[in-house]
Formats: C-alpha cells, structure tokens, sequence
C-alpha cells in the first residue's frame, strides 16, 4: 500500500495543473469574501449578499467556489488515467486493484482536506479584513474552529469526492468534473424550486448538493444529518465504481 | 537442449477473451522461457495485444497466466517481475519525461539516479525535464521502453516497440533486446516486422484469430516451410518416382519441382535411381516472411482485397 500510495502522490504533485487548482481554491473563495466585504462597505452595508463574519453561513457562500474547482483534482484520479491510457500502466505495476483504488481515494482525501483546511482559514482571514474594511467587524470568529469548521472541510472533501466517483463510475473526466457543478448550480436549484412551491420540505434531505449546503447553514445535529446524506451520496456512486474497476478491462 | 531444465518465465494457460459474439483469444497456451527473445506475431486483429493485457491481468478473461510460477499481482513487486511497454504514448502530456518514470518508480524503490541512468540508455537525457506532449512517436516509444526497464524486470512484454523508430533505433533496440534476454531473462514482443523479428527472435508464437497457429523457434518455423528444388531432364518421371517413394513433389512453372518430405540426398538418390539427369539441386529455406504467411493465410481478421 505503501508503493500506491507514494505512486498516487507522485501523480498528483507531478503536474502542475494540482498546484494551479490548490492556489485557485484557496485565492478564489478567500477572494470573493473580501469582494464581499468591499461592496458592503461602498453601498453602506445596505447590500444583501452573504454575511462576512466568519459564520456558517459565510463559508455557505464561499466555499462551494472553493470545491467547484477543486473537483477537477478529484476527478482527474480516474479520469486522467482513462484519458491518456495509463491506467494500463498503472495496473501493470500495481496488479491489484483495490489498493490502487484506496491509494487514490486516500490521497485525493489528504491533499483536498489539507486545501479546504487553508481555504476556510483564507475565507476567514479575508472575511476578517474584510470586516475592518467596511469597519463592520466584530473581531475574528472562531466558530471555524469548531464544527463549523468542519464541516466546512468536510464538505469540500465530500463534494470533490462525488466527482472522484462520478468519473471512476463512468471513466469520463469532462463529466465527472461538469455533472457536479451543473448539479449544484443549476438542477438543485430548480429542482428545489419545485419543491418550494409544492411544499416538499424534505428535498433538502434527499438532493446531494443543496443538502451539503445546508449542512453549512442549519448547524446543531440537523447540520451533521445533512452532511451524512451528502457523503452517503458519495458512497451510494463509489462503491459501484469500486466494483466495476476490479471487473472492468483496463 | 542441453539436457537441464530451464526454468520458465511466463507460463500462459488457456486464457480466453469474448467480446461480445467475438472470440478474441481463444483458449491460448504458450511459454515465453526466459533467455530468449520470443516473437508474437500475428495478422491485424489476431488478439496479440488482447492476449498481452489478458496475460498481465488488464483485461478480464478466462485462464491464467504465471509469471515465475504466480499470477502477477502475488508478487510484492511486479515492476520487478516485468516490465511492459503496451501504448504507443502511456503518458501525461504534461509530466516531464523524467517525473514519469519516478512515478513509476514509486512501486520497487527505484532511485532517482536509476531514472537517469535509464534515461541515457534510451537516449533522452537531453529532453528529461520536458512535457512529452510535444515527442515524436519514437521519442515516446523510448520513454516507454525506459519505464518498462526501470525496475530491471526479469521479464518484458512489449506490444509492437519498434513503431515509430528509425533504422537506427530498430538496430539499437534489436541489440538491446539481445542484451536483455542474454542476461537471463524473458523478452517477448509483438510485432509486424517479420524481417526485424526474424533478426530478433530466437522463439515466436504465431496466433490467427486468436488460436495459436505455431510455437516455436524460427528454425523450426523455417523447416517448416523449406523444401527441396529440383529441376532435371525429365520432371515428369521424377514426380512419379519421388512420390512413389513418398514424397510430394510440385511441378512449378520453370520447369522444376518443390519436393517436400525428402532431403536434398534423398532427392539426388531418386533421380541417380531413376536413371534422371539433375541440371539443378538445392534446399529451400523459407523466409518468416513466408512462413508467416502460409500459417495466416487466411486467418486475417480484416483483409484486402484483390490487388488491381
């Protein structure tokens, strides 16, 4: 497992594309949080765009920007392989699968945990500047440090993840990268549209991304419920993935 | 032979591959000994480069394949037991040359000092620490060559390495090849250049639509196909003796006969016998060429039409 899993770092770290995404992902976010602040403060704080405090619901807004490019990372585990044949390469060096497919599980996890650690300090860090900017700050918040926090991290990781499977399921890159986002940002919302207007209180609980997102807005135990509906979304789409990569050709 | 008993690489057993109503392979069994390099030729669509992912486990199929008497993935290290060269272009556009074979060298603790030294043997030293999406086809198929030898394997398995590369790669890679089986171990190789083949192999496995249609070494191939020519006063009376005699005997169009199963003595005797004189006399070898086609003749997957 050790050999799979330096093989997977040295895949990962080898490229530069990894890197441009990691700085992406941190920049952009902590970025829009300080876009955030600015507009604040010109309009008076008469503006109605997502808190700037550091609070659940500011990483709500912020860090979905921060996993949207991300995934790419996640995805490009299988979908790189796929897409340039090396997965033959691979697996002649590394004969059994389920390593391999741990291997990149687990450093996908370790690298885009990591990332999401820096962007959250980086949103809030920035939300905190911000603040001092539109002199409406009320001090650093250090409710990141706590659940808030993580589920912040875990639903990056979890929404990259998503993508990780979506390609090893189908082993198509572009999908796995743009079926995420096209879900988060476009049939949710509509779909959650619907629902709104026939009363279907419990679609939170049922769609992936709008239940990831609440699980950075409710907070309390309903929070934890619906970031385990949103990795149970992953699991539901990697342990097929991970049955068919032990029985597919390479 | 030498009478001891040399100990075997690669064992293939009775690996099978369906796609769809396709027999791709079907029920293949050979042996690739090690200190030899073994051809594997065969028509387009004969299933060599199927029965190649079948043997490492790529492609899922029926039958086994033991390399040192194991499947693959029970070695610790299979980068140890062989190393393979299977695509023309197995990388990342967009990883250097030489951060692809240390990926791959992440497996069997290979050095990065073992990754230049593996680079200057193929060549490209000059061009280690740039993106390979800009290599010629040759260029690529050194780089894989090198990320098949990295790990010094005992066995390698390359699926048509000389596509791509000038005469004086083919030459420079025939040597190697030589080299590699020389020092023990197991070299097979697919290819449709049956004179480069019949340059580099000791041993080939011919297959057609996926069924092994010969086994074994070029000379025996060769024999085969030989046969004796002879050309005399009378070849009438000389067909009616050699084949009385045994023999088949061929009327060709200049005047001469293909006589096979009988030697050049045995034909000489007939004639003296026959009272017949011999204007001409010789063995026929058959080039791998030739023997090739004769023995895929007609099991070419997707073939020609008649030539205008």
């Amino acid at each position: 497992m050790t050999g799979t899993l330096r093989y997977e770092w040295r895949r990962i770290s080898t490229v530069r594309s990894t890197w441009l995404l990691i700085v992406l992902g941190i920049l952009v976010p902590a970025g829009f949080a300080l876009l955030v602040a600015w507009l604040a403060s010109i309009s008076d704080g008469q503006g109605g765009g997502p808190p700037n405090d550091g609070s659940a619901s500011g990483l709500a807004a912020f860090l979905p920007l921060s996993a949207a490019i991300l995934c790419t990372i996640g995805a490009a585990a299988f979908g790189q392989e796929y897409r340039h044949e090396l997965i033959r390469v691979t697996l002649a060096v590394f004969p059994r699968r389920t390593p391999v497919f741990l291997a990149k599980l687990a450093m996908v996890i370790l690298v885009i945990a990591v990332t999401a650690a820096v962007a959250i300090a980086a949103v809030v860090v920035a939300e905190y500047i911000g603040g001092v900017i539109a002199a409406t700050s009320t001090g650093w918040n250090t409710d990141v440090l706590g659940s808030t926090g993580i589920l912040g991290l875990l639903y990056v990781v979890t929404f990259v993840l998503i993508a990780f499977a979506i390609t090893a399921l189908t082993r198509n890159q572009p999908l796995g990268i743009i079926a995420p986002i096209v879900l988060m940002f476009l049939v949710e919302p509509i779909v959650g549209l619907i629902a709104m207007s026939q009363f279907w209180t419990w679609i939170d609980w049922v769609l992936p991304f709008s239940g990831g997102q609440a699980a950075l807005v409710v907070g309390g135990a309903e929070a934890w419920g619906h970031m385990a509906v949103f990795f149970g979304w992953f699991l539901v789409l990697a342990i097929p993935a991970w049955i068919l990569f032990l029985r597919r050709d390479a | 032979m030498d009478g001891s008993v040399r100990r075997v690489s690669i064992d293939v057993e009775s690996v099978s591959k369906t796609f769809g109503s396709v027999r791709a392979v079907d029920d293949l069994s050979f042996t690739v000994p090690d200190g030899k390099v073994t051809g594997f030729l065969g028509p387009n669509g004969a299933g060599k480069s199927t029965t190649m992912r079948l043997m490492l486990g790529l492609d899922r199929g029926q039958g086994r394949t033991l390399f040192d008497g194991r499947p693959l993935a029970e070695h610790a290290h299979a980068s140890e037991v062989v190393g393979t060269h299977l695509d023309a272009r197995p990388f990342l556009p967009g990883r250097t040359a030489r951060d692809h074979l240390r990926m791959l060298a992440a497996d069997s603790g290979v050095s990065n000092a073992r990754v230049d030294e593996v680079l200057a043997t193929v060549g490209l030293t000059e061009v280690a620490r740039r993106r390979p999406k800009t290599f010629s086809l040759g260029m690529a198929q050194r780089l894989g060559l090198a990320g098949a030898i990295l790990a010094k394997p005992r066995a390698l398995m390359l699926d048509e390495p000389a596509n791509g590369l000038d005469p004086q790669s083919i030459a420079w890679l025939r040597e190697f090849l030589r080299h590699y089986a020389e020092a023990g171990n197991a070299v097979l190789v697919s290819s449709h250049l049956l004179s480069e083949m019949q340059q580099m192999a000791d041993h080939v496995v011919v297959i057609a639509r996926g069924k092994l249609i010969a086994d074994g070494s070029i000379e025996e191939l060769s024999a085969s196909s030989s046969d004796v020519f002879v050309r005399s006063s009378d070849a009438t009376t000389l067909a009616a003796a050699l084949t009385s005699a045994g023999a088949t005997a061929i009327p060709e169009s200049n005047g001469g006969l293909a006589v096979t199963g009988m030697t050049t003595d045995e034909v000489g005797r007939a004639a003296f016998d026959a009272g017949i004189a011999v204007w001409e006399l010789a063995q026929r070898r058959a080039s791998l060429e030739e023997t090739f086609m004769r023995l895929t003749g007609d099991g070419q997957e997707f073939a020609f039409g008649e030539a205008s």
